[in-house]
């Protein structure tokens, strides 16, 4: 694709990206929020986003190791959950509103050019749905990018196991804390 | 840490009045002669004051109460706990950063304790174009001298960590000003980690000076306990409705706390003060509640070193550079610092993903960063930005960047590359999204003539709230007279950085430490007067 088609389908999907956000919530197609356990914001479908995206954003920086790897989403998720809630009502509830975005069928293929659903969708559909969000002339897909670019650098490399790679020893004198990373 | 968590051992021997608002069952009414809202700065300084003269002080805070005990040198765990909106915060469009405290002693806390008197211009500004009275120099530097004495400022006499250094040598290489920034700590390890909250209670923060000695004589604190709204009658706030917050640092657990008091003090800045006064409809005739709010808006350039820098250790800022502050010809002035660079704010600045993103921070290690500070509210197209409520009533801040300001960012974009080409830099990027590293001044020059001007690609970040309830004489232009007092409610003060008028051009927590050091006193002066 390129630079003109690519504008061409961001101007179209960001004419939509307020419509069909509305009509995922209205035709009941946005997932209700997790009720108890362990998410406060996070639903099964705004994971299943996260879990895909997550090793295309951090390319080159996860573990290859297949545990090691998945341990690191796992805390990344969890990271995110408590973050968006720490964001507070309004702001959280635009999160919601823009995962609702991602999740339904219409809108995501629109707007991140990904038809398949986030599972099944490939490494390539990703990385242009993450380029296309970072280059659009249209701000709202660059604060879209933004906001989960930074999310997930800020839920990975705040982990011990990102250290060794970007030549980090971590704080000096851990032995003597009181209160141990909650990570460690 | 091995050492002693004064929330410990000395809140037992002083009997010190400690309440977790979310930890109560029922509603409670509290009275005492003065109620003040926040402990940040502001709040601190002036519950130091108010109880040294006698009088009982309730200090109201929304955030929770963390301890050198806890400060874990942890990024994940401090934003999430010790930060507004988990170090969330942005501008209503989402295009600036906002690191703000939000904990018992707020931003203090969590600040890099660079302490900058009040630079004489920005005094002299206030006087001469926003009718404030009892700022010039010569008035504030008694203020200035005990503050300073009381927190330890002094010129940090070790020698600047690579990434601070690297920062002079560009400033000598180009015969730039610069000068060692005077730091508020005692004891101070050189660990690197002031954003996280000391852990070893060496930073003078509000949490190991002011609110322990207030906590001494007598005032009461309570923590995760949020200004809801106060209550008017008779040109008086009659109450202050609080909402207790639970564990969770969000969720208000429905009970209530209603604070009364013949005086109300608001300390709880730049964003969150407006945010109150609009919620209570404050009375407000010429609409200048959250206007004219400041935040020295920053951006950055990210050189590779051909050293180790190590840029996540050792006093986070140690030198600066004023030589683009005032003598401008016009353009906006700033001021260059450095920021820590600890994984976290290293990685979710940088706007990358994919192998760019990996590469990239491979080299952390041996990276530069130097940030500007441009120096808002001077200039008739920069007038700061406005606090408004969303329709949940939490205060957002819209604030729009003009073309005498995107000019003004990229003349500092050009001059931290200078800088840093001069300081032996390898490469060095513009944090914008249209921008790599380049390997030569030239280059870099001609790449940061070229990035366009747009919101959300060129990164900006605050860590500075200054204004919205500006000072002066004159009830048209402000919202407090020079003194702190509200200019339609008898016994409503704010005290703290809310009410500069302009940016202060520095670091501003030396400016509200004095500033609140005087506004108490008179108000000490005041009550007993009454």
């Amino acid at each position: 694709m390129d630079r003109r088609q690519f504008l061409k389908l961001g101007a179209a999907s960001s004419a939509v990206l307020t419509a069909t956000s509305l009509t995922a919530s209205l035709s009941g197609c946005s997932e209700s929020m997790p009720l108890n356990g362990k998410w406060q914001v996070l639903r099964e479908g705004d994971r299943t986003f996260l879990q895909a995206v997550a090793p295309v954003m951090l390319k080159g920086a996860l573990p290859e190791d297949t545990a090691a790897r998945q341990l690191g989403i796992d805390n990344m998720l969890a990271y995110i959950d408590i973050a968006i809630f720490n964001l507070g009502p309004h702001n959280t509830k635009q999160m919601i509103e823009l995962f609702d975005l991602l999740n339904f069928s219409l809108s995501r293929g629109l707007t991140t050019g990904v038809w398949s659903k986030w599972d099944k969708a490939d490494e390539k559909e990703i990385e242009n749905f993450l380029n296309r969000w970072r280059e659009s002339s249209l701000s709202l897909f660059n604060l879209a990018y933004n906001g989960i670019n930074k999310l997930m650098c800020a839920t990975w490399y705040g982990q011990p196991a990102s250290w060794g790679q970007i030549g980090y020893p971590g704080p000096l004198y851990p032995e003597l804390l009181i209160t141990k990373p909650t990570i460690s | 840490m091995a050492i002693a968590d004064i929330f410990k051992d000395r809140a037992k021997s002083e009997n010190w009045q400690l309440t977790d608002a979310g930890k109560l069952s029922q509603n409670m009414t509290v009275e005492a002669d003065v109620i003040i809202i926040g402990t940040g700065a502001g709040g601190g300084v002036s519950a130091e004051v108010l109880s040294q003269a006698g009088l009982k002080v309730v200090m109201i805070e929304e955030g929770g109460l963390y301890t050198s005990d806890n400060f874990n040198m942890d990024e994940l765990d401090a934003y999430g706990t010790l930060y507004q909106e988990g170090a969330g915060r942005a501008t209503k469009d989402g295009a600036i950063s906002i690191f703000q405290g939000r904990a018992v002693g707020g931003t203090t806390v969590v600040n890099w304790t660079s302490s900058f008197r009040t630079p004489t211009p920005t005094l002299d500004h206030w006087q001469k174009h926003h009718n404030v009275q009892g700022f010039s120099s010569e008035e504030m530097a008694p203020y200035f001298d005990q503050m300073e004495k009381r927190l330890n400022v002094s010129k940090w006499a070790m020698p600047p960590n690579a990434n601070n250094d690297i920062l002079k040598q560009g400033c000598q290489a180009h015969d730039w000003s610069w000068a060692v920034i005077p730091r508020n700590v005692k004891g101070c390890m050189d660990l690197g980690y002031c954003g996280m909250g000391c852990p070893a209670n060496a930073k003078q923060s509000m949490l190991v000076t002011t609110v322990p000695e207030a906590l001494k004589n007598n005032a009461e604190l309570f923590y995760r306990c949020s200004a809801d709204r106060l209550v008017f009658s008779d040109h008086k706030v009659d109450s202050v409705e609080c909402l207790a917050i639970g564990e969770d640092g969000q969720t208000p657990t429905g009970v209530k706390l209603t604070f009364k008091a013949p005086h109300i003090v608001l300390s709880g800045g730049a964003i969150n003060n407006p945010g109150l006064l609009l919620r209570s409809n404050a009375p407000d005739p010429h609409e200048r509640i959250g206007k004219r709010t400041m935040i020295h808006p920053v951006n950055a350039s990210l050189a590779r070193m051909d050293q180790k820098t190590n840029p996540f250790y050792g006093a986070p800022q140690s030198i600066y550079s004023d030589h683009f502050q005032w003598q401008t010809q016009g353009d906006m002035g700033f001021k260059l610092e450095v920021p820590p660079m600890q994984p976290v704010m290293g990685a979710q600045i940088m706007g990358l993903h994919g192998f760019k993103l990996a590469d990239t921070l491979q080299d952390l290690s041996t990276m530069q960063s130097t940030i500007a500070l441009m120096r808002d509210g001077f200039h008739e197209e920069s007038v700061g930005g406005t606090v408004e409520l969303d329709h949940g009533g939490k205060p957002v801040l819209d604030y729009p960047i003009t073309d005498y300001m995107w000019k003004g960012l990229r003349k500092a974009h050009h001059k931290m590359a200078e800088l840093q080409f001069a300081a032996g830099a390898k490469s060095v990027m513009p944090l914008h999204h249209d921008a790599n590293f380049y390997s030569n001044l030239k280059d870099c020059q001609q790449a940061i003539d070229t990035l366009p001007a747009e919101l959300h690609r060129h990164r900006l970040l605050t860590a500075h709230l200054m204004g919205g309830c500006s000072m002066g004489e004159d009830a048209k232009e402000s919202v407090v007279n020079s003194q702190g007092r509200f200019h339609h409610i008898d016994n409503l003060y704010v005290i703290d950085g809310s009410v500069f008028p302009t940016s202060i051009g520095a670091n501003p927590q030396l400016s509200i430490y004095a500033l609140a050091l005087k506004q108490a006193s008179a108000l000490v002066k005041t009550i007993k007067q009454a």
